[in-house]
């Protein structure tokens, strides 16, 4: 993992936002972070953090009818440029691995010429022999058979279509892969697996980028965390200095809503998308609220890494 | 349901240029035909009656449109001297009452057996499918034009023609909806739990099927003035006599033999019809735009 | 034919038939085979299983949806597939939240009527059913007013309390729960399990939950079960299971779900499903299913244990 580069992909006081009918939603507002290259960063939020808006961000993957603000730059290239945007240019460098990989391909082709189309995309003039090749060693770096690419999309089970995603994510060789929600509806002992294979990816020169809410399975496999809530960062940081020492009290929630530690039962009647008012994003639901909290803190760095935007943190 | 219903309503008129103009038109027409129930000019000759009046002026030429003395024709006279413009008023209230018969009677007739289909056993599913695949297969004009040889040349004709016709197509929408409804785990439980057939198909299956069949007709009943015109058109261009009923495509149909020297007789129906059909389009359109999330989203870029 | 359980089943086989290319011939295909298993009151009965072990096609066994090819589903001592009073009587006081919250009530009707359609299908009048409305929707916390509000309106988390309140209003002895918070983040999943958890010292209520997750099962259960392809191979106390498991899948699914493996067991359709990638496996593991044996007072089904 490279730290005297520049991060791969950063971003300065991104907000994104949705038009409706009346005004405009705000999906992630003010987010600032940098990924390091060659490493395995995890954006953590429960549904509604903006986590997801983030990450098809990066991927360049918006609908059109959003709206951003701030910087996002992705391998040195400008993508957002407050309200201009270019996603375009960046396709190819990042690819994205849906949530449901087996939906997101064509239902009446065989897995054989869906992989053979991603290949042939990346390199010009292969034969069949070095196509076949090709393919077969993207298949065995997810541990799967040939036989895979005689099936179709329905006919995949859930741990092999993630895996037939990954390989294919391979094939196009990308800078940047990411995964959205990978775990998502996986049986316990897919998720180790499809873990582990996200890991291995890294000894490709690939940055690998994790859009989850499960933080135990971040904590497991990610170098970088970033947690997410109302579409802020409340905090980030390298995955074992946060989970030693949360900072904030979202993270601390987080960890032991996962590890089913503490089941509060919370009588919230609000969802928490309709709470973005003034100050700070969490303090309808935090247990430490004061005065300074009617300001929404900004985001402090306690070590080079850690960074918690919390007003009890930090001088 | 009211609230949903008034809410839809203004945010449709308020966001939606084609539904404003479908609606304005639409709504032209309804006052229109109002007028032509209570007040037309001139009442006996607007439903086709031939008045005393009518019959002294027989075998002189008709008067041309804006340019007669009193008593004014704004639109002309037709071929018996009777008033085009009370007869164009009348016909808008008979168009707007044909169409939402059709509609309603064929939407009814087709939910319901939709529904049925949907909702039994495969014996039944299978009868009336086949009914339905019968009846889509039969061409509305054949069986407008026997049913005017038995029943005669009245508007309940064109009517029952016109829903034996288009019944099957409501009942194919609810018999999708419904089969797909049928998996989902509410209905499901709602079995488990004791609902009888009834109470499901009232409570549940009905709401949802209604609320998609429903913007489809609405957007179908732009093409249901059209063709109800134009069986009648052909129904009065087969005609020998002078017709009394004053609906737009008669009028058309029988003055059509006139088009060289009286041509108001045709044109001025025309355009009433045609306005009629552009505005049911329009805000079935404008309707379908408002359902379909993905257009929603570019209201801001478009209109 | 007397059995004190709340829930006896007995040898229960449900298969369905998958119809061949061609049309008129069909495969039976089994989706459950052999299952036993006693459920006695105020207990919470936690079954594990990987999609495609059955788990789903044995809650609806239970529930009286699927009719079993062989064996039999006794509630309250009545069989309800051969008795049909005891079907309609047993079967619709019998609590169900099912996987996905926003499928398992109908979109277009309030909150409030879909908690208390229990209710008026039975012909309560609407002033008594709003009121155990507002009582069970207090147990389940949320706040009245969401008694006016659509499904969309709601999110996932609240939507699934809302599918709780409505399994609690007829006071069922028993509630079945079908992946009950797979579709939820783990903070509203360790919210919702807290509720389940609070209910049932509230009322007494028995629980059958299902779920693929190793966590959630055993947080809310005093059983467990393994399901494994349609076979329970191993069942008992929780603490027994979690921390002394016999059954090579059970260790492997604690394994997995504290990342320490990561490989994919392939599973067959012959012997024992695990053969293929067991490391005691015998030669016999290949050829049948072995039979249920007790040890350590849990019951399991190993040939390595036989």
């Amino acid at each position: 993992m490279d730290l005297s580069n520049e991060g791969i992909v950063k971003a300065k006081m991104l907000s994104i936002g949705y038009e409706t009918d009346e005004d405009i939603l705000w999906a992630v507002k003010d987010v600032s972070l940098e990924v390091p290259k060659n490493s395995i960063f995890c954006i953590v939020g429960e549904s509604g953090s903006g986590k997801t808006t983030l990450g098809n961000a990066i991927s360049g993957l918006l609908p059109p009818y959003t709206v951003t603000r701030g910087h996002l730059i992705v391998d040195n290239i400008l993508v957002v440029d407050n309200n201009k945007s270019n996603f375009k240019v960046i396709r190819g460098a990042v690819v994205r691995i849906p949530q449901n990989p087996s939906s997101a391909l064509n239902p009446y082709l065989r897995i054989g010429a869906i992989f053979e189309d991603v290949v042939k995309s990346r390199t010009r003039n292969l034969t069949k022999a070095e196509l076949r090749e090709t393919i077969s060693k993207y298949l065995s770096t997810v541990q799967l058979d040939e036989e895979v690419l005689n099936l179709y999309p329905y006919q995949l089970s859930g741990g092999m279509a993630q895996r037939v995603a990954i390989a294919m994510a391979l094939a196009a060789r990308p800078k940047v892969i990411v995964a959205d929600e990978p775990t998502s509806n996986l049986d316990a002992y897919l998720r180790s697996l499809v873990g582990n294979m996200l890991r291995g990816l890294v000894k490709f020169g690939i940055t690998v980028i994790i859009i989850t809410h499960d933080i135990v399975f971040a904590s497991h496999v990610c170098n970088y965390i970033t947690v997410m809530y109302g579409g802020r960062v409340v905090e980030v940081g390298g995955v074992e200095e946060v989970f030693a020492n949360p900072l904030h009290p979202y993270t601390v929630g987080l960890i032991e809503a996962a590890l089913l530690k503490k089941t509060t039962v919370n009588s919230t009647k609000i969802n928490a998308t309709e709470y973005y008012g003034a100050g700070c994003v969490y303090k309808h639901k935090c247990p430490h609220r004061s005065e300074p909290c009617r300001v929404m803190p900004p985001l402090k760095h306690v070590s080079k890494t850690h960074g918690v935007a919390c007003w009890r943190v930090g001088a | 349901m009211n609230r949903q219903v008034t809410s839809m309503l203004s945010k449709l008129l308020r966001k939606s240029l084609k539904f404003r103009l479908g609606f304005a038109i639409t709504l032209a027409m309804v006052l229109m035909g109002i007028i032509g129930l209570v007040t037309p000019p001139y009442r006996d000759e607007g439903w086709g009656l031939v008045t005393p009046g009518t019959l002294a002026k027989q075998g002189l030429p008709p008067c041309l449109p804006l340019s007669c003395p009193t008593p004014l024709h704004p639109f002309g006279t037709d071929e018996m001297g009777r008033d085009l413009l009370s007869r164009i008023l009348v016909g808008a209230h008979i168009a707007l009452i044909q169409v939402s018969s059709v509609l309603l009677l064929s939407l009814f007739i087709g939910i319901f057996l939709g529904i049925l289909a949907g909702y039994s056993n495969r014996v039944i599913e299978k009868l009336l499918s086949y009914l339905t695949e019968l009846f889509m297969i039969v061409p509305s004009f054949i069986v407008a034009a026997a049913f005017v040889v038995i029943f005669g040349r009245g508007m309940l004709t064109v009517v029952m023609a016109l829903v034996l016709t288009w019944w099957p197509w409501y009942a194919r929408t609810a018999y999708t909806i419904v089969r797909g409804l049928r998996e989902l785990d509410f209905i499901v439980l709602c079995e488990v739990m004791g609902g009888s057939k009834a109470y499901i198909i009232f409570r549940h299956l009905l709401p949802n099927t209604l609320s998609t069949i429903l913007v489809q007709a609405i957007g179908d009943s732009g093409s249901i003035v059209i063709e109800m015109a134009s069986i009648n058109f052909l129904i009065g261009s087969a005609s020998l006599q002078s017709i009394d009923m004053p609906e737009w495509g008669m009028i058309m149909g029988y003055g059509l033999r006139y088009i060289r020297t009286f041509w108001w007789i045709v044109i001025y129906p025309g355009i009433f019809l045609l306005l009629l059909a552009l505005g049911l389009i329009l805000m079935g359109d404008g309707l379908s735009e408002y359902m379909s999330p993905v257009l929603r989203r570019r209201w801001g870029t478009w209109i | 034919m007397e059995s004190g359980s709340l829930v006896d089943v007995r040898n229960l086989w449900v298969s369905y038939k998958k119809p061949k290319w061609g049309g008129l011939r069909s495969t039976e295909v089994h989706v459950l085979k052999d299952v036993s298993f006693r459920v006695d009151q105020g207990e919470v009965y936690g079954i594990v299983g990987a999609s495609g072990s059955g788990k789903t096609t044995l809650l609806r066994s239970v529930i009286g949806l699927m009719r079993p090819t062989k064996g039999r589903v006794l509630i309250e001592g009545r069989d309800i597939y051969s008795d049909e009073e005891a079907h309609r009587e047993v079967v619709s006081k019998i609590g169900y939240v099912s996987q996905d919250p926003y499928s398992s009530m109908d979109p277009r009707m309030r909150v409030g009527d879909i908690v208390g359609e229990p209710l008026r299908i039975r012909k309560v009048s609407q002033s008594v059913l709003s009121k155990y409305v507002g009582k069970v929707l207090e147990l389940v916390h949320l706040s009245p007013s969401v008694v006016d509000k659509y499904p969309y309106q709601l999110s996932g988390g609240m939507l699934q309390r809302v599918a709780i309140a409505r399994a609690l209003i007829l006071r069922p002895k028993l509630i079945l729960l079908d992946e009950p918070t797979s579709f939820l983040d783990v903070v509203t999943q360790a919210e919702i399990l807290g509720i389940l958890k609070e209910l049932r010292e509230i009322t007494g209520c028995t629980y059958i939950i299902v779920s693929h997750d190793l966590n959630v099962v055993t947080y809310l259960s005093t059983k467990i079960a393994v399901l494994l392809k349609g076979h329970i191979v191993e069942e008992g106390a929780v603490d027994q299971v979690l921390y002394k498991p016999l059954h090579p899948y059970t260790r492997l699914l604690i394994e997995s779900s504290k990342y320490a493996t990561s490989t994919e067991p392939e599973f067959s359709d012959v012997g024992c499903p695990l053969h293929k990638s067991c490391p005691w496996a015998k030669s016999v593991c290949r050829e049948s299913m072995p039979p249920v044996t007790i040890a350590n007072s849990t019951k399991i089904r190993c040939w390595y244990y036989t």
